[in-house]
């Protein structure tokens, strides 16, 4: 190659540009997530303020049981105290509470209280809170300016397990970790929630994971088949085609590939 | 360039005072520059969308205080060019995908070839001349633009654009390549 190769390799870079339809796709996406992000912090405050009271009383108890000095605390009933200050008057509770050592103890309990609440959920940037599809899905113009209240922006329901969020961002995590296995089964646990955002998004998720890095075309046609067979009026669609033409392709079963398979 | 520049800036203050289309159009734009830049600045892959996906929510959320200082599109570049950098110290581990998405990007294979080839080319530059030929070369920014971007003179990027040029150009000369 010469420079003039180098030139003209240049100029066709200058040239390179995005699908003008998978670039409306994307920022549509990106308004989803906004307006889902923009609900979100309302819903996490109230847990935030309980999880860290539960905190603090947690370590104060810790600290009362297991710190310094609990033969003296054994031999006063501080117990009583602490039940009692509240409860009393100020000038009471002054008489009850400054000579002991005890309050003492238990007063810098909320102080050590944030190491354990790890507030972070809150106030971590965002890796997590941003699961956003990569590069398209459900491009759907009509429900892009809607007002928030249908079910792709309520966010998931209170759940013991991980929440279809929570899954997503595990498996994006997997992904960029190259741990792919464990992303496709997070992927697939998402699809069993049938959630009608993310279910859609994560079987072609898993699709192009097992197409590209793990190079099984095989499998990525079945999550394919599973898209097409439970979410064919689906945005994604295209994509999910064009996936399986690529699959089958690999396979060199490309002539299978087209708008009647 | 310059009215280019102006356009996009009545377009960002257009979306800063309420106009959805200008919004989404100035968005599509950004969006587009961006997966660009990182494409070759990290290639593709997880990593790469990564990027891509952070410095776009940055550019969303961040369109309301934009100043105008600079263009929109500098401003965007300045948001991934960090983002970009802080992935790769924080995932050493990184293995750079060249592979260009052919279903993001509007190309034919022959020319997706092509961006591979070019971008296996970049990746043997020092990250420092890497962004200033990506900027400056391939981004059609001017040196005072890639200059802000990369926090450096313009000079300084113009020299570092240079140097990645003959740089590649030897790489290209050589058999083989």
């Amino acid at each position: 190659m010469s420079p003039s190769r180098l030139d003209s390799l240049i100029a066709r870079a200058r040239h390179l540009d995005v699908k003008p339809e998978h670039a409306r796709v994307y920022v549509a996406d990106l308004d989803r997530w906004a307006r889902r992000e923009a609900a979100a912090p309302r819903r996490r405050w109230p847990a935030f303020v309980a999880g860290f009271g539960a905190a603090a009383a947690l370590a104060a108890l810790a600290f009362w049981l297991f710190g310094p000095d609990t033969s003296s605390r054994r031999s006063e009933p501080l117990a009583i105290n602490i039940t009692a200050l509240p409860l009393a008057p100020a000038s009471t509770a002054l008489s009850d509470a400054a000579p002991s050592n005890e309050d003492a103890a238990v007063a810098p309990a909320p102080v050590a209280a944030p190491s354990d609440a790890r507030p972070s959920p809150v106030h971590e940037p965002s890796p997590s809170p941003s699961p956003l599809p990569s590069p398209s899905h459900e491009p759907s113009p009509s429900r892009e300016h809607a007002p928030p209240h249908d079910a792709d922006v309520a966010p998931p329901p209170e759940a013991s397990g991980p929440s279809v969020n929570e899954r997503w961002r595990s498996a994006r995590l997997l992904r960029s970790q190259g741990k792919f296995a464990e992303a496709i089964v997070e992927c697939e646990a998402i699809a069993e929630t049938h959630d009608a955002t993310w279910a859609p998004i994560a079987l072609v998720e898993a699709a192009r994971i097992e197409l590209g890095p793990l190079a099984a075309p095989e499998r990525a046609i079945t999550f394919v088949e599973r898209f097409e067979r439970e979410w064919s009026g689906n945005g994604l669609l295209p994509e999910a085609r064009d996936l399986r033409c690529r699959a089958l392709g690999q396979l060199g079963r490309g002539s299978e590939c087209g708008p009647g398979h | 360039m310059a009215a280019d520049g102006n356009a996009w800036l009545d377009v960002a203050r257009a979306a800063q005072q309420g106009d959805r289309d200008a919004r989404d159009q100035l968005l599509r734009y950004l969006y587009a520059a961006v997966r660009k830049h990182v494409y070759f600045t990290i290639g593709g892959g997880p990593l790469a969308d990564d990027v891509v996906q952070e410095t776009m929510i940055a550019v969303h959320r961040g369109l309301g205080s934009f100043h105008g200082d600079a263009h929109p599109r500098t401003w965007a570049l300045t948001i991934a060019t960090r983002y970009a950098r802080r992935m790769r110290a924080k995932d050493a581990r990184h293995v750079p995908v060249d592979e260009l998405d052919v279903l993001t990007f509007d190309v034919d294979e022959a020319a997706a070839a092509e961006m591979i080839l070019l971008r296996r080319a970049l990746a043997r530059l020092s990250p420092k001349k890497r962004d200033a030929f990506i900027l400056i070369s391939l981004l059609d920014l001017t040196a005072q633009e890639a200059g802000e971007i990369l926090s450096t003179f313009a000079n300084t990027a113009a020299s570092r654009d240079r140097h990645a040029r003959e740089e590649l150009a030897k790489y290209f000369e050589e058999p083989g390549t």
